[in-house]
């Protein structure tokens, strides 16, 4: 039933906003469902007690079977980990509709597309059947090209070095480069994970990820379905070096898609690697652990030293965001109680500062019609309430105590410390995050020194917020801030699922 | 009584929230000084509370997190050495309220709701940090003092120095707070707990090298935020804020924060020498160069920022030769004259609209309460007897002859001579000891809280009693005949300035070229900012985009004019197609001929 109403309740919306004509219920029932099918979740949550109760089983649904030798079935699992995340898609899929409501041309349309990547979020969270996950997976990816290629932002970009022949051919910068460059890369992407998918299942001749993990076939040791599945979903979390489509794809979206972008799309490819490569390919994973945390090291060092030459606060935000995914893919490998957790945490945490970043980049350009960090000023003066969500963005990445950012970094460094504990590196393999945070504080502040405390007298235009965005800017920090204050609560719900994650 | 206090601490920047948006939207005759009047109340309560617990009150502890399966929570000691840091900082703190109130009322609400919400979550989060009892809670209030500060020193945000002043704190702090952070980690897998007595336990019992590299992180910390040797740079620039901001933050409370964590951590320190010797040698070296920077500062709060760390450098020696109960006793004793000493920087400033010392020459009369208070904080600065001042740096002073070396105990007395010679210079410019009449408006907002931290200033033998009945009652007592030696010592350095001031210019000018070497120790950050991150992020920013990018593009680009190229063979040309027809079957009858023959 829960799962059910979840994967119903946008489709609903979707009906009543085709139906309508009248703009009030355009903007605000998306909303209104969204919100509805969160209280849910909480239910869900409550009912079955899941902060107390250790015992709770996992609850597995099978809607029906399309084909029985091979266990394709239409199934669905929830258990604590895909709480959270469905938990953490909500907010963000709300995020997304606030930053609609001020949007002028094609409301209807907008809100429709992002009801439809709704779904096709829940229904991936959810899936317990490869099957079922990829195809949902293509629901969520195909609204994103008309979503750029419609409300985008048409950019300019600097080309020089060896390969500006190409560069320049593609006319880089505009919408109509951005949307087809995020399409194509992830409908690569997914070709590489349908193809890994399809020699999984067929050799093993089941879909359903729990009979697979049982059966425990030879070919979960091959080193090539392993590389499908990094290269796959590793382009979609924007890993090193097939992140290129995040920074184009950020800019020249609308504030709806790079929310919905860096809160979700980059998480699918988590998703991807928490319930299928690291349960069901263990041992190939950790053979290949260096790579994946080499490669998560440099998009942390690398991400960040991008984002501070950017003058564009989106393109800041994108590679901050490169540089915060890299955690979650240290610490996934770390693959003790800590890393895990704090690999968690940071999924939630950073979808939950990203959509507040991304909003506030948002409303900055929607009220003072720049983005440039080169030209805005004076926030702290002219928008006071705007400059104060911007700086608690930006102390909540730095990883700030009492936010949920410092609880995944303290998490993260002590599972990075312990899985190292018994080398002579140990330091140095912690300085690499720590570095990182430096690095978020220099280009982060760098951005709010610009932005919000410097003075000019020549822009002084009072303006701010509305009610609207107030409000949900309000809900997100107080999330952020729960979060950071009460970590046990989360940890109580992430309780012992994490055991599958453990694969050394 | 424990969780009210907490309560209340929690309740003071609310209320100043409260009463901003009450004013703005509802009470529009309000004054805007009811900002500071909750605060001041409430912690006026809590300091009432606080005397009155004669006895330790409990601990309190909150559950927070679970690492590895160690459950970590926030505790909150209740002992008399928190409670008293917590009284001196509520002293102090409710001094700068008051004044502050008055201090900035020209500016409009909303830059006045800023400074007051910023200042009251500075106070309580310091007084948390004075109470916490285990390295996470203070980790985590360690880090708002430094975000207070950020936007404290950022408050006079049409200047741009300011600013850079701000932004350049908060990056060196930060810094600190990182090694702060990756010390409490290994410390954590170490010790298997955070709290004070049960790493002060496990550090005195056995010795490893891993935890000595955790205990030098942590002091990498402390000497960010205490702004010693390595990183001085950022307290003076800090002067850029408010003058009350200054008084409370950058002198009493947060730049001394770090001895307190020292202070708690003393017993595991004093088992590894190197990080002893760490701190000893940043805090002799500081006291020494920052003492004789003072006397070159012609800017009043400059100087009086210089002389901080100078006696900054004081504190962290004790806990280098193992005596950090001696850290502590000067800790409170600075404090009271320090802070009065810049609100009155503040006052004169203020009056007299110009920071620099040659500008006040003979500004302030001696029989005035300004003038009067004025002597007694320079005279403290110095350690002259009976003041709050003395009492410490005189303890401190003979156990380290006692215990170095001669190389050593000259450093120290070189420091000692220029700390009497900028506080004579402060004294002998600005008052003027001639009976002339000034106009100056008296505004009793302002000097109340002077007379107060005057009076605590002079308190010095209390300041004794509660170090010989609290802290350490074994301390060994200083003879008379050492307590006269340096009293000597000071006051001839005293005449020497009077009577010989040019010369002891002239004589000090190699000194000021040897100082200025440690001090401006903040062009090799800048340099290394901006030569090594800015180029690196530039040429990365560049690589991401045109070749990691190009790359990318230059895949589909060579696909597409591979097509185009492709695309030339189907021109629609018959003679063209017969061509293409005729090789092939020409290549074909080839191929078959050789086929054949094989």
């Amino acid at each position: 039933m829960f799962i059910f109403s979840i994967l119903v309740l946008p489709i609903i919306s979707i009906l009543i906003m085709s139906i309508s004509k009248r703009d009030i219920v355009i903007k605000y029932v998306p909303i209104l469902i969204t919100t509805l099918s969160l209280l849910i979740v909480f239910q869900f949550i409550g009912a079955n007690d899941l902060i107390n109760n250790s015992n709770f089983e996992n609850l597995y649904v099978n809607f029906y079977t399309l084909v029985k030798s091979l266990d394709v079935n239409m199934s669905f699992e929830i258990n604590r980990i895909n709480v959270l995340f469905i938990f953490l898609s909500h907010i963000t899929i709300i995020t997304a509709f606030f930053s609609t409501i001020k949007v002028k041309s094609r409301l209807k349309q907008i809100n429709i597309l992002i009801s439809l990547i709704s779904i096709g979020i829940y229904g991936l969270i959810l899936s317990s059947n490869l099957f079922v996950f990829f195809l949902f997976y293509e629901i969520a990816a195909i609204p994103i090209f008309l979503m750029i290629s419609n409300w985008g932002y048409d950019l300019k970009r600097e080309i020089s070095g060896p390969f500006s022949k190409a560069l320049n051919f593609f006319n880089v910068g505009s919408k109509n480069y951005g949307s087809y460059k995020i399409t194509i890369y992830l409908f690569i992407a997914s070709l590489l994970i349908f193809i890994g998918i399809a020699i999984i299942g067929s050799v093993s001749e089941t879909f359903e990820i729990s009979s697979i993990i049982q059966r425990n076939n030879n070919i979960l040791n091959s080193s090539l379905v392993f590389f499908l599945f990094l290269i796959g979903f590793g382009t979609h979390s924007a890993l090193w070096p097939f992140h290129t489509w995040a920074p184009d794809g950020h800019g020249t979206a609308p504030t709806a898609g790079s929310i919905i972008f860096a809160g979700i799309l980059m998480k699918i490819g988590l998703v991807g690697f928490i319930k299928i490569l690291l349960p069901i390919m263990p041992e190939v994973t950790n053979l290949y652990a260096w790579l994946i945390i080499s490669l998560a090291s440099i998009n942390i060092i690398y991400g960040a030293f991008t984002a501070m030459r950017q003058d564009d606060l989106k393109f800041m935000a994108a590679y901050a965001s490169l540089s915060h995914i890299g955690y979650i893919f240290f610490a996934l490998m770390t693959s003790n109680i800590s890393g895990i957790q704090g690999a968690i945490f940071q999924v939630i945490s950073h979808g939950l500062i990203i959509c507040l970043l991304f909003f506030c980049v948002g409303c900055i350009h929607k009220l003072k019609g720049t983005r440039s960090i080169s030209e805005l000023n004076s926030f702290l003066d002219n928008s006071p309430i705007l400059a104060g969500f911007f700086i608690f963005c930006a102390f909540a990445s730095i990883g700030f105590p009492l936010t949920s950012g410092f609880i995944s970094e303290f998490l993260i460094i002590n599972g990075i410390y312990k899985f190292y504990a018994a080398s002579t590196y140990k330091i140095i393999m912690i300085m690499i995050p720590v570095f990182g945070i430096l690095l978020t504080t220099v280009y982060m502040f760098r951005a709010i020194k610009n932005t919000c405390l410097n003075f000019s007298e020549k822009n002084l235009k009072f303006d701010d917020l509305s009610f609207d965005e107030i409000l949900i800017c309000i809900v997100l920090c107080i999330l952020i801030i729960f979060i950071g204050l009460f970590p046990d609560i989360i940890q109580a719900i992430i309780s012992n699922s994490y055991k599958g994650l453990i694969i050394f | 009584m424990e969780k009210n206090i907490i309560l209340i601490l929690l309740l003071a920047p609310l209320s100043v929230i409260i009463c901003f948006y009450l004013k703005k939207y509802i009470f529009h005759k309000l004054e805007k000084s009811y900002l500071f009047v909750l605060p001041t109340i409430f912690y006026f309560l809590i300091f009432l509370l606080l005397l009155i617990n004669q006895n330790d009150l409990n601990e309190l502890s909150f559950k927070y997190i679970k690492v590895h399966d160690i459950n970590i929570s926030l505790s909150f000691s209740f002992n008399h050495i928190n409670k008293l840091m917590s009284l001196v900082v509520l002293i102090v703190s409710i001094c700068v309220l008051i004044y502050s109130s008055s201090f900035i009322k020209s500016e409009n609400i909303d830059r006045y709701f800023r400074y007051s919400f910023f200042i009251s979550i500075f106070i309580s989060a310091m007084i948390f940090f004075s109470l916490s009892n285990d390295l996470l809670s203070s980790f985590i209030f360690w880090e708002f003092l430094g975000l207070c500060s950020f936007f404290l020193i950022a408050y006079y945000n049409k200047d741009k120095k300011a600013i850079f002043s701000s932004l350049m704190a908060f990056w060196i702090t930060r810094f600190g707070d990182l090694f702060f952070l990756m010390g409490i980690i290994i410390v954590l897998l170490n010790a298997e707990s955070l709290m004070f007595s049960q790493i002060n336990n496990l550090y005195t019992k056995e010795y490893s090298n891993i935890q000595n590299i955790s205990l030098l992180f942590i002091c990498i910390g402390v000497l960010t935020k205490c702004a010693q040797f390595p990183f001085t740079i950022w307290l003076p620039r800090a002067m850029k804020g408010p003058t009350p901001v200054s008084a409370l933050i950058h002198s009493a409370t947060m730049v001394v924060a770090g001895v307190l964590l020292l202070f708690k951590l003393a017993p595991a320190i004093a088992n590894y020498q190197l990080t002893q010797n760490f701190i000893f040698y940043a805090g002799l070296i500081t006291s020494l160069t920052c003492s004789i920077h003072a006397f070159k500062e012609d800017d009043f709060k400059k100087i009086l920022a210089y002389s901080t760390l100078s006696h900054i450098g004081f504190m962290l020696i004790p806990i280098g030769q193992n005596l950090s109960d001696l850290s502590y006793f000067h800790l409170y004793s600075h404090s009271f004259f320090k802070s009065m000493l810049f609100l009155m920087a503040g006052y004169i400033i203020l009056t007299y609209n110009s920071t620099s010392i040659k500008d006040l020459k003979n500004k302030v009369k001696i029989n005035s309460v300004m003038g009067f208070s004025l002597l007694i904080g320079c005279l403290s600065l110095a350690g002259v007897f009976p003041l709050t001042g003395s009492f410490s740096k005189e303890y401190i002073i003979i156990n380290f002859i006692s215990d170095r070396n001669v190389v050593d105990i000259g450093l120290l007395f070189i420091s000692l001579f220029f700390t009497c010679m900028y506080s004579s210079k402060i004294l002998f410019t600005v008052i003027s000891f001639e009976n002339i009449k000034f106009n100056v408006d008296k505004n009793i907002i302002l000097l109340i809280p002077i007379v107060i931290l005057g009076i605590f200033s002079l308190l010095g033998f209390q300041t004794k009693d509660v170090f010989d009945n609290f802290i350490n009652p074994n301390f060994p007592k200083i003879t008379f005949y050492e307590l006269v030696l340096i009293q000597i010592f000071i006051v001839s350095s005293f005449g020497i300035f009077y009577f010989k001031e040019s010369r002891v210019f002239d004589l000090s000018k190699n000194f000021f070229n040897f100082s200025s070497y440690f001090v401006e120790i903040e062009k090799i950050y800048i340099t290394i900012y901006k030569h090594v991150f800015i180029e690196l992020a530039n040429f990365i920013a560049w690589f991401d985009r045109n070749i990691i990018d190009g790359i990318i593009n230059f895949i589909p680009y060579q696909v597409s004019s591979l097509s185009l190229k492709i695309q030339s063979v189907q021109n629609g040309f018959i003679r063209n197609y017969a061509a293409i027809l005729l090789i092939f079957i020409i290549l074909l009858i080839i191929l078959l001929g050789v086929g054949l023959s094989i």
